[in-house]
């Protein structure tokens, strides 16, 4: 699958493939016009609305048996160059890419909770960390909110933001997933010197790096993505950009030279129950500029006894991961995901009343299953409708009736 | 107070475990090999005090709250599932007249009539059809919980632009928690968590630890009550109200939730534990190859062998 194929399909296809695959300009002529067809009443709505939710059914399902990176260190490269300015996403390039960014540090970290972003800025052929690693959204937002203000102007170093990221990624535990994540709007990089030796350097130490380019496809990044197994994607409008971004928020399949190790962690409990109810100070803001406050809430670490605000976080004092039994729990739906639903073209029979198959209803939500098509699960036979199937995979990851029966799914 | 025009949907999980409200109901021992395992055995003894509510008392209590919740609000809709040892069932809306039961929303007196025949009507069914597969003495509230989300994403879909619909779901439940459905359980409450839905709890008796996490991730209501014949008193004056209301109210202290994890090899809560790096599995103990993933660990710390100089 060629990248600009890639680039038009996204959505549908997120991989990047073989190198040798044919442009989008020398395979055959695709009539796109033809996949759309008119309905009973003459409008294209229900068709077109029908290829929006295949579509979605694809993007909801993954790949199956893959190891997923689950603690990922990632950073985040903005270029902020004058090429930012455009207007070609709406008001400008550079707010539309901020106000998606704040979208991704959410959902990035509402899929991965034990897992920390950083943000680098790079404009004037220099690349400043704005945003060190970490695991709080708040912050992060705030960090691109202010970056909003900022005048984009020069031009953008992909070889310096890469350099700077990886000076931090080297020194990241090695169970760990290291990605680099870069928005690209501009088509040139000034680079200090040689590339090739930078990516040959990523690749060695498995950095994955992908692209989100906002203009065409560049040689250079397209090499970065397949030497260091990255993705690269161009986007069409703000929509294809919003599910290239959301692509990243998911884990991703780690590389295969990627240790992996037991790792110590502690469950802290509440301050309030130790008995010792007295206000006292947490050590996670004693440096910040409002100093730490006295207060009566808060996690203990069970291995120091110093106190932290929020979770997770890693102990200041004795090195400690952290976390609570949630964010843990909050990852099992990427490791141990639903099978995708089989689709039907003919309503089932009832059991209840085997002539009577109009009165079959959905197993989710109890809606009459009148339109198809309809979905059953492969585990239990259950049928769906099709919100359901979307809200199944997409949200809740269980389904309904699996998770009501007994010894069919542990955790 | 919300305004007027928004309306609010109940969704009812009960707990219709027949080992659990049997033994309540007679009081006796029966010597079923399910009910031997189960450690509800020393509840039993207490269960033919009068103290002890009755599954007929239950089903009233709760059609009572129900009416009073359809009577609050003229828009407001009310869903009610059982949930049993090996499965989950609608008991209201009733199946088969969805499409009659949309048509009369709102508190007529046809549908206070058809909730409380539904009710009684699909309970009665569905009790009436458990077999000796099904005897056991905890209830699996998950799948409960996700038809739940599934009912009320559907209602959400079909609302007109503009329209909200505050939703709540409500667990009453008597039985223990099972471990196998904790990854299903958590997946349905991060769901509720990210679509705005309550999660309430009633409890008769031993605490629930997963509902204590639910209602307190969902910010719900979390209560045992102390004395069981009251459940109407209780559901009508700390579940009935909304989430505005409820702010104002003085309702039970917030529960202290106990978030550490159990480990994988022993199910025992533990504060200091290994986490696999691969499938985040977690163990009391340092392992060599993790039992759930099979990979095999690098050992972290460990003393680094060197290379002896050769002497020549």
């Amino acid at each position: 699958m060629s990248m600009y194929k890639a680039a038009a399909n996204v959505g549908d296809e997120n991989e990047t493939g073989a190198v040798d695959a044919n442009y989008r300009w020398e395979t055959g002529y695709e009539k796109t016009w033809e996949a759309i067809t008119e309905d009973q009443d003459g409008t294209l709505q229900a068709s077109v609305a029908e290829i929006q939710k295949a579509r979605k059914r694809l993007r909801a399902s993954r790949v199956p048996n893959t190891r997923l990176g689950m603690m990922r260190h990632t950073f985040l490269v903005l270029d902020c160059s004058s090429s930012m300015n455009d207007k070609d996403l709406h008001p400008t390039r550079w707010h539309s890419a901020i106000k998606l960014c704040e979208l991704f540090v959410n959902s990035y970290f509402d899929q991965n909770p034990i897992s920390q972003l950083g943000i680098i800025s790079s404009c004037n052929k220099r690349a400043e960390r704005v945003a060190e690693l970490g695991g709080n959204p708040q912050r992060l937002t705030g960090v691109l909110k202010k970056l909003k203000h900022n005048q984009c102007k020069g031009e953008f170093s992909i070889q310096n933001s890469l350099e700077l990221a990886y000076q931090t990624l080297k020194h990241v535990p090695p169970h760990t997933s290291k990605e680099i994540v870069i928005i690209m709007s501009s088509l040139t990089t000034c680079d200090p010197s040689d590339i090739h030796l930078t990516i040959d350097s990523l690749a060695k130490n498995a950095v994955k790096c992908s692209v989100i380019g906002l203009a065409a496809e560049v040689r250079i990044c397209k090499e970065l993505c397949n030497k260091t197994s990255g993705t690269y994607g161009i986007i069409l409008d703000e929509s294809t950009f919003k599910d290239l971004l959301n692509s990243h928020a998911m884990p991703q399949a780690s590389a295969s030279n990627v240790e992996s190790s037991l790792i110590k962690m502690g469950f802290p409990s509440h301050y309030s129950v130790t008995g010792r109810e007295k206000p006292s100070m947490c050590v996670c803001h004693q440096d910040s500029k409002e100093g730490s406050t006295l207060s009566n809430k808060g996690y203990i670490c069970p291995q120091c006894q110093s106190k932290y605000c929020e979770l997770p976080v890693e102990c200041q004092i004795c090195g400690l991961i952290l976390v609570s039994a949630p964010h843990l729990a909050r990852s099992y739906h990427h490791l141990f995901p639903i099978k995708p639903f089989e689709e039907h073209t003919t309503l089932p029979p009832d059991p209840l009343s085997t002539s009577n198959s109009k009165f079959r209803q959905c197993s989710g939500c109890l809606e009459p299953l009148k339109e198809l098509p309809v979905f059953s699960c492969p585990a239990c036979g259950n049928f769906y409708c099709l919100d359901c199937d979307l809200f199944v995979h997409e949200m809740l990851h269980s389904c309904p009736a699996c998770s009501s029966e007994r010894n069919e799914m542990s955790a | 107070m919300s305004s007027e025009e928004d309306a609010s949907l109940l969704v009812i999980v009960l707990d219709t475990n027949c080992v659990w409200w049997g033994e309540r109901t007679e009081g006796v021992h029966h010597g079923s090999p399910h009910h031997q395992k189960n450690g509800n055995l020393n509840d039993a003894n207490h269960a033919s005090d009068s103290s002890q509510i009755l599954l007929t008392e239950l089903v009233d209590g709760v059609i009572t709250f129900g009416n009073a919740h359809l009577l609050t609000n003229h828009k407001n809709t009310l869903a009610i599932i059982a949930c049993q040892a090996n499965r989950s069932q609608y008991i209201y809306p009733p199946r088969q007249s969805v499409a009659t039961h949309n048509a009369a929303t709102g508190a007529t007196a046809d549908t206070l009539q058809l909730l409380k025949n539904s009710v009684k009507g699909e309970l009665s069914h569905l009790l009436s059809e458990v077999d000796d597969r099904e005897l056991f003495a905890e209830s699996i509230t998950a799948g409960a919980l996700c038809m739940a989300l599934c009912y009320i994403h559907k209602k959400e879909q079909h609302l007109m632009t503009g329209e909200k619909l505050n939703s709540k779901i409500l667990v009453i439940k008597g039985t223990d928690d099972h471990s196998e459905q904790y990854m299903n359980f958590m997946n349905a409450v991060f769901t509720a968590q990210k679509k705005n839905v309550i999660i309430d709890a009633c409890i008769f008796n031993h605490d629930s630890g997963l509902l204590q996490q639910a209602c307190d991730i969902t910010n719900g209501i979390y209560l045992k009550i102390p004395h069981t014949k009251g459940l109407l008193q209780y559901l009508l004056w700390t579940y009935l109200p909304d989430q505005a209301t409820r702010a104002k109210m003085s309702l039970p202290p917030r529960t202290h939730v106990d978030y550490r994890a159990a480990c994988f090899c022993h199910r025992q809560l533990i504060d200091r534990g290994f986490v696999c790096s691969v499938c985040l599995s977690i163990f009391c103990d340092f392992q060599a190859i993790c039992s759930t993933c099979r990979t095999p660990y690098k050992i972290l710390g460990g003393p680094v062998l060197r290379k002896k100089k050769k002497t020549a």
